[in-house]
């Protein structure tokens, strides 16, 4: 696309102008927008036209269509992060941090992307917004909760779009629908103006189609040239595959399949396999369980105190067991999170990068984990992509700050996206970047939707 | 499991109530993430005996 504007063979207009009907079509089929920004976005585009014209110099990513998840406030647009709580908001003042700074490389805004109530609860039927549809099945959860982000790359709508990511917000949904996610390093990308959850596991990523693409909106925000084309060896490279309980006796066949064959690959363009010894992935379940639930209650227990009706009935059970975490609990897993943090750091001494599934498990029916559960059927334990029986395997590096990309690398009996994740050094980005490329599966990527 | 490990006890303890339905459905849950806290403590006492004596 890049090359495209820059040659001539198309206009920022058209392609932004072509954005915007998908979005607005098949980006409100899979409910994956909230709002979608039109005039602002035509004349954006416009004047790159113009510039490019008269021969100025763009920013990078100048014309080149993105969107933005509902919890990140963007100027004029009230940000409602699927949930009643929010209806007497007033419209963001100015845009977030990370906003801006996209703004300033020259993309143009087309939306914002729906997310499961207050990037915590859901799937719910029980909120004011419908939950994003995953375009590589529609009858399966999307994954959440960036799941209206990872619907509208996914699908060919708009080539990146910004996430928020505490648990796996952004990789999770990124394995089920079959795109690249990335979580960078914790502060990487600036979290003001966007709405909290859990502040110290709070990290704001992007979604992209392929690594290429990822790699373009990473070294364009770190205001660096593009690796590309990412390179073809690997040599040099030191690489642990985790196993035990990060793949687990219950992992989907194809997830197995899919650890196997990359290590294959990273082993045949000369990289050094190496085996690497982190904590149990249990341990780092619980710690991250507990304190994403005891800061979510610090985020939202004003409102659930005085107006509990307002949350969905699965943001409001979630935020209930968090009330019930004490101080002692709290400050026990946090003295348990330093010590998980000193072994991953240690484990780092001996590799560049570290595989892992990015979920043991294919997307689950929508049906089956959608709330509010039907009257018929007896209370049960709702379904929940941080407890102890979740599939996700990213809590860890919210953990710890260590940036993590997931990426597709193969598909399921059922035919649906296997993610892996690669995780680097704090800024090793482009590490994880380079060692995603070449893991990447291609075969059947483009959607039919 | 005595009433005071329940989640409903929990809860009153913070000046919280909340539903019997939804309290019954977040049972098994409120027991998993007591059982994760414990899983915690079990691992820091083990971390502590790793630790070389200062």
């Amino acid at each position: 696309m890049l090359e495209e504007l820059a040659d001539g063979e198309t206009s920022a207009e058209r392609i932004v102008r072509a954005a915007i009907e998908r979005a607005q079509d098949l980006g409100g089929d899979l409910h994956a927008f909230v709002s979608v920004i039109v005039e602002p976005a035509i004349a954006a585009a416009r004047g790159f036209d113009a510039r490019r014209r008269n021969g100025e110099r763009l920013p990078v990513l100048a014309g080149v269509p993105w969107a933005v998840k509902d919890v990140v406030d963007v100027a004029g647009c009230v940000t409602r992060a699927g949930s009643r709580t929010t209806e007497a908001r007033a419209p963001a003042a100015a845009d977030a941090a990370v906003v801006a700074e996209i703004a300033d490389l020259g993309a143009v805004l087309v939306g914002k992307t729906s997310t499961n109530e207050l990037a915590y609860g859901g799937p719910s039927r029980d909120v004011d917004f419908p939950m994003a549809l995953n375009p590589a099945g529609r009858d399966r959860f999307t994954g959440g909760s960036s799941s209206g982000s990872a619907a509208a790359v996914a699908a060919g709508i708009v080539p990146f779009a910004i996430g928020t990511d505490t648990g796996g917000s952004v990789r999770g949904p990124a394995a089920w629908t079959g795109c690249i996610g990335v979580k960078p390093t914790i502060g990487a990308l600036p979290s003001s103006g966007v709405m909290a959850l859990a502040g110290s596991l709070d990290h704001v990523g992007f979604l992209t189609r392929t690594v290429d693409d990822a790699d373009v909106v990473w070294s364009a925000l770190c205001g660096e040239p593009p690796q590309r084309p990412l390179g073809p060896t690997l040599a040099g490279f030191r690489i642990g595959f985790l196993s035990g309980d990060w793949v687990g006796a219950d992992a989907d066949q194809a997830v197995r399949g899919a650890v196997d064959h990359a290590a294959h690959v990273v082993d045949a363009l000369d990289a050094e396999l190496v085996d690497v010894e982190m904590p149990d992935f249990a341990e780092f379940a619980a710690v991250g369980r507990v304190l994403i639930m005891a800061e979510a209650w610090e985020t939202h227990a004003a409102t659930m105190r005085h107006h509990p009706e307002r949350f969905g009935e699965a943001t409001r059970g979630r935020l209930l067991l968090g009330a019930t975490i004490t101080a002692a609990d709290k400050a026990l897993a946090s003295r348990s999170r330093r010590h998980l943090a000193t072994a991953t750091c240690a484990a780092f001494e001996h590799v560049d990068v570290i595989v892992t599934p990015t979920a043991v498990a294919e997307p689950p029916l929508l049906a089956d984990v959608v709330t509010p559960r039907p009257r018929s059927e007896p209370p049960c334990e709702p379904f929940s992509l941080i407890g102890s029986t979740s599939p996700m395997r990213t809590i860890p590096f919210n953990l710890t700050g260590h940036p993590a990309v997931s990426v597709p690398a193969g598909r399921t009996e059922s035919n649906l996206p296997v993610g892996l994740q690669v995780v680097g050094r704090p800024w090793g980005e482009r590490d994880a970047l380079r060692v995603a490329r070449a893991i990447e599966y291609h075969g059947g990527e483009v959607l039919d939707v | 499991m005595t009433d005071d490990d329940t989640l409903i006890a929990a809860l009153r303890r913070v000046g919280l109530v909340a539903d019997p339905a939804m309290t019954a459905s977040l049972e098994a849950s409120y027991r998993d993430l007591r059982s994760q806290i414990d899983l915690i403590a079990a691992t820091e006492v083990r971390v502590d005996d790793r630790r070389p004596a200062t």
